[in-house]
């Protein structure tokens, strides 16, 4: 598969997405790159913008198996992966199991169970595979984690620890629809769209698993040159000089920003990736990455703020300028 | 004779014409521009006051001079003249005897825009701070370029190979050209693409895309700006949009898509390039063109303030030139013209300078004709003329021809205000007499070499106003324009217009202004960088005060309703502090002993404060007010243990 059929593909993903998910396209898109650079995503957004949505619809798009879990407090880590149930028949222990094994999942609100869940998922997220009493079980292919976490509450909530921050490729920011699009919801609604069946709203699936890790190879075909992996480099290793920055994006975090950048160029159907691609991706590969110093945080300052500070102060490869 | 039979002429020609003077005055006259035509509080001067005794001839093209005539008189500021500033003065002037004119000011004259004069140790430090700034600017910008320098002459290219070899290894063009004219970035694309260096040749073309977008106020260019950036600042022009998108995804994939550029490459990126640098390009000159059309048609040259008014010039030059005259204003020192006018008019209070009399000497000896006054008459003239009052007191009195012959029939009355008339002396009564006012002399004009010297009693005849009066305009046309050659209007000052930029600076005496600026540039530039004069951000405090830093985090305290939290944790720290300063690391009891001997507090005080911290540390304060009391107490006794 060559990257101009990536983009095509990745095209009619998004107009199937797009046919019930108005005003998203931005969120769309990132949500894409995560799927095509094989990465997980975190969507961060206040209740009822849709983030369920964009991944039951999404899920249905490219025709992989989805399961969901609503994480609580107390969630346990076997409610994720799994575990040995004994069966009194057998007189052994049989394994069930847990929804982690799925192809597509959506881990809401995973802000609200407490570390010990959330580091449950940690290694299927970078190993993609479950390990249990000894025993690794791998987790069917293609496998990602899209994961949704609402930024205004703050009782009862456990932040994601950096670690586990970390193995997010992006970290993705659902915003308000435009007022006028807003309006077209609201009448798709009372003319009987119905979230929970998907089926009727006419969302059929134009890809398969297989052609999705077809259009994952087909990143490698896609050309980063020196002077890209500069633009890299030069804009992560700001971030670790940057005077409100306390702790800077880390290499995985340089090499998350390249794939990214790299996959939103497939989508777009180039074999080469421009600066516009890696500008395009930074911030929602590094906002997630970046811990301020205390008091640039207390002056209000925010990662997004940083970022595009450093990206404005940043020349870009061959700027003419 | 010859003038007077070319008079004659002229006026039989110029009332015969397709375009009639007399018609084309009255068209001009009616621009809004000719307000003494059109607003009836026209504040006239003093010395237009006159064309009142005439107003009722002027008023079928100048509507509203009589009501002028009645309206409060304007008053004159800075020099006398056409180029005085008017304003409408709060009482009607007195029409006492006019002031006698005082002398124009000469063009070296600094007028408002003079400079203090400094002293000695101010010239001193003012050259050594241009001097420094100079040498600073020099270095800045040798600096500036020689990374450039050395970059050009690390790329330039090996002499041509020969077709049959192939190119040599071309090295990354990763810098950017310096150059920012679009034409010779092409030159120097096309130059590289000949050299087969491609990479260069593309990195030109983008930079005069980008360049001649910029040029234009499309994009703002920024070295951190992608092409993206751009196209979106480009959303505003569709018709551009689609065109510089489709370049600009080439120039990537030429610079970002793994593989060298291929000619054919380049060529279509040129195409494309090429197209839309010629678009914007013409789009522009279209613009200009627009904006230019205006001035280009009504070109009369540099204007003086009030050439509009009833005592201007401005209809007269406008007249000519409708006439097939060349006509205008000096626009530099008539001795520094490259060739002479046919026709030098000197109005009333024009004064020129010595090299300048010498310019209309070797111009009126070689065939050219002065016009000019009584109050500028030429040094090297041997003539004596005066210019004194008419005696009558009357409206006015109609100028007739004398030597005119072919005056027109029926002859055309000139009616003029009642002002000056010749009076000849030595050498006058060689002149021929052209007009009559009454029985006086107001034209004559005297054969000097190959040319010829007109004078007149006053400029009137040639004032905006007088064009207002039927006959006017065709005797004007007759005088100035019959020979077809250039007509030149010298003032009393130069209009608002240099020979080049340098001598507007120099006359306008703005040139220490000028270079301090430059130095405060200078400074500017060595202080904040190249950037200087663009808006950008405040950059935001790097650091705050420690006590800033506390009541941030009180506040946040506060906001989550800690307030318990914060004085159980400060109750904690204030024990141990007590403890940590008084040494005791025993019970309760010990250490208020030691906190009261030390601050000389009642030990019974101590121990029940310290008790209630104590219970506080355990299982918080019993209420906030307990709370913020304890902090307090704490705080004192801790300020207290320490000074002691």
């Amino acid at each position: 598969m060559t990257p101009e059929q990536v983009g095509a593909r990745s095209d009619e993903i998004r107009g199937q997405v797009g046919r019930v998910l108005l005003g998203q396209e931005e969120v769309v898109e990132q949500t894409l790159v995560a799927l095509l650079a094989g990465g997980h995503a975190l969507l961060e957004g206040v209740p009822g913008l849709g983030k369920t949505l964009l991944v039951r619809v999404l899920a249905r798009a490219i025709g992989c198996g989805t399961k969901r879990i609503q994480f609580t407090a107390d969630l346990m880590p076997s409610d994720v992966t799994g575990g040995n149930v004994f069966n009194p028949r057998q007189e052994t222990f049989d394994f069930v199991e847990g929804p982690v094994f799925t192809q597509l999942l959506l881990a809401d609100e995973i802000n609200r169970a407490p570390a010990k869940t959330q580091s449950a998922l940690l290694e299927s997220m970078q190993e993609r595979s479950v390990t249990v009493d000894g025993v690794t079980r791998m987790l069917p292919r293609p496998f990602f984690v899209l994961a949704t976490q609402n930024p205004l509450e703050s009782q009862g909530t456990y932040p994601l620890p950096e670690a586990q921050l970390d193995r997010f490729l992006l970290k993705v920011e659902v915003g308000l629809p435009q007022p006028g699009l807003e309006q077209q919801i609201i009448r798709n609604h009372l003319a009987g769209f119905d979230p929970a069946a998907l089926e009727t709203a006419g969302i059929e699936p134009v890809v398969d698993a297989e052609t999705l890790l077809q259009m994952q190879a087909a990143l490698r075909g896609v050309n980063v040159s020196d002077e890209m992996l500069g633009y890299v480099t030069e804009l992560v290793g700001r971030t670790r000089s940057h005077r409100s920055v306390l702790l800077g994006a880390s290499p995985r975090g340089a090499i998350a920003l390249a794939a990214a950048a790299r996959a939103r160029a497939a989508i777009e159907g180039r074999d080469f990736v421009t600066p516009d691609d890696v500008k395009a991706m930074a911030p929602c590969v590094l906002r997630h990455r970046l811990i301020l110093e205390p008091d640039a945080e207390f002056e209000g300052l925010s990662a997004e703020l940083c970022i595009r500070t450093i990206l404005e102060e940043t020349p870009v490869p061959k700027s003419a300028a | 004779m010859i003038l007077a039979s070319l008079l004659g002429a002229g006026l039989a020609l110029a009332s015969t014409q397709a375009l009639d003077p007399e018609a084309r005055a009255a068209a001009l006259l009616q621009d809004d521009r000719y307000g003494f035509c059109h607003e009836d509080a026209y504040p006239l001067t003093a010395d237009e006051e006159g064309w009142c005794s005439v107003a009722e001839l002027a008023e079928p093209r100048c509507p509203s001079l009589p009501a002028a005539c009645g309206a409060p008189r304007g008053t004159e500021q800075g020099p006398p003249g056409r180029l005085a500033r008017r304003s409408v003065s709060e009482e009607p002037d007195e029409p006492d005897e006019p002031e006698p004119p005082s002398p124009p000011p000469s063009s070296d004259d600094p007028g408002d825009a003079s400079m203090p004069a400094m002293g000695g140790v101010g010239q001193v430090l003012f050259w050594m701070i241009v001097v420094l700034a100079v040498v600073l600017i020099v270095r800045a910008i040798a600096t500036n370029l020689a990374p450039h320098r050395r970059r050009e002459g690390a790329s330039e290219a090996p002499p041509p190979a020969a077709d049959h070899e192939p190119a040599p290894p071309e090295p990354a063009a990763t810098m950017l050209p310096a150059e920012s004219d679009v034409d010779r970035l092409l030159a120097a694309a096309r130059d590289a693409a000949a050299r087969q260096r491609w990479n260069e040749a593309v990195v030109m073309l983008h930079a005069a895309l980008l360049r001649r977008l910029d040029h234009e106020g499309l994009i703002h260019l920024h070295r951190s700006r992608t092409s993206g950036d751009y196209l979106r600042q480009l959303r505003a022009q569709p018709e551009l949009h689609a065109p510089v998108r489709d370049a600009l995804r080439d120039i990537d994939r030429a610079h970002f898509g793994g593989g060298p550029p291929s000619a054919a490459g380049f060529e279509s990126i040129l195409g494309k390039v090429r197209a839309i640098v010629q678009r914007v390009g013409s789009t522009s000159l279209l613009l200009l063109l627009l904006l230019g059309a205006g001035p280009s048609c009504d070109d009369a040259g540099p204007r003086y303030p009030w050439g509009d008014s009833p005592s201007g010039v401005d209809a007269t030059i406008e007249l000519l030139r409708d006439a097939g005259t060349e006509a205008g204003y000096a626009r530099e020192p008539l001795d520094e013209r490259d060739e002479p006018p046919g026709i030098v008019v000197l109005l009333q209070d024009a004064r020129p300078s010595p090299s300048e009399w010498e310019a209309l000497r070797s111009m009126v000896a070689s065939g050219g004709m002065l016009v000019t006054t009584p109050a500028a008459l030429p040094p090297w003239w041997s003539v004596e003329l005066r210019a004194v009052p008419t005696p009558e007191r009357a409206r006015g009195l109609p100028l007739r021809p004398h030597l005119l012959s072919s005056w027109p029939d029926p002859e055309p009355p000139l009616w003029l205000p009642l002002g000056a008339m010749l009076e000849t002396g030595k050498g006058g009564r060689q002149g021929e007499l052209l007009l009559l006012r009454g029985d006086h002399p107001y034209a004559m004009q005297w054969e000097h070499g190959m040319g010829m010297i007109l004078v007149l009693a006053e400029d009137r005849l040639l004032a905006n106003a007088s064009l207002a009066i039927p006959g006017h305009p065709t005797a004007v046309v007759a005088l100035l324009g019959i020979r077809g050659e250039e007509v030149v209007f010298v003032d009393g000052s130069r209009p608002a217009g240099a020979a080049d930029p340098a001598a507007s600076i120099e006359h306008s005496h703005l040139t220490p202004a000028l270079i301090q600026l430059l130095v405060l540039v200078g400074l500017l530039y060595l202080w904040r960088g190249a950037r200087f004069g663009r808006p950008r951000p405040l950059p935001a405090p790097s650091r705050r005060a420690f006590v800033q830093h506390a009541r941030a985090m009180a506040q946040h305290y506060a906001r989550a309703g800690a307030r318990d939290h914060a004085a159980t944790v400060y109750c904690r720290w204030a024990l141990e502090r007590l403890r940590e300063q008084s040494g005791r690391a025993d019970g309760l009891s010990g250490l208020a002993r030691s906190v009261a001997h030390r601050t000389g507090r009642d030990a019974t005080a101590v121990m029940r404060l310290l008790v209630e911290a104590h219970g506080a540390a355990e299982s918080g304060p019993e209420s906030d007010t307990d709370g913020l009391r304890l902090v307090r107490e704490l705080a004192t006794l801790l300020s207290e243990e320490r000074e002691s």
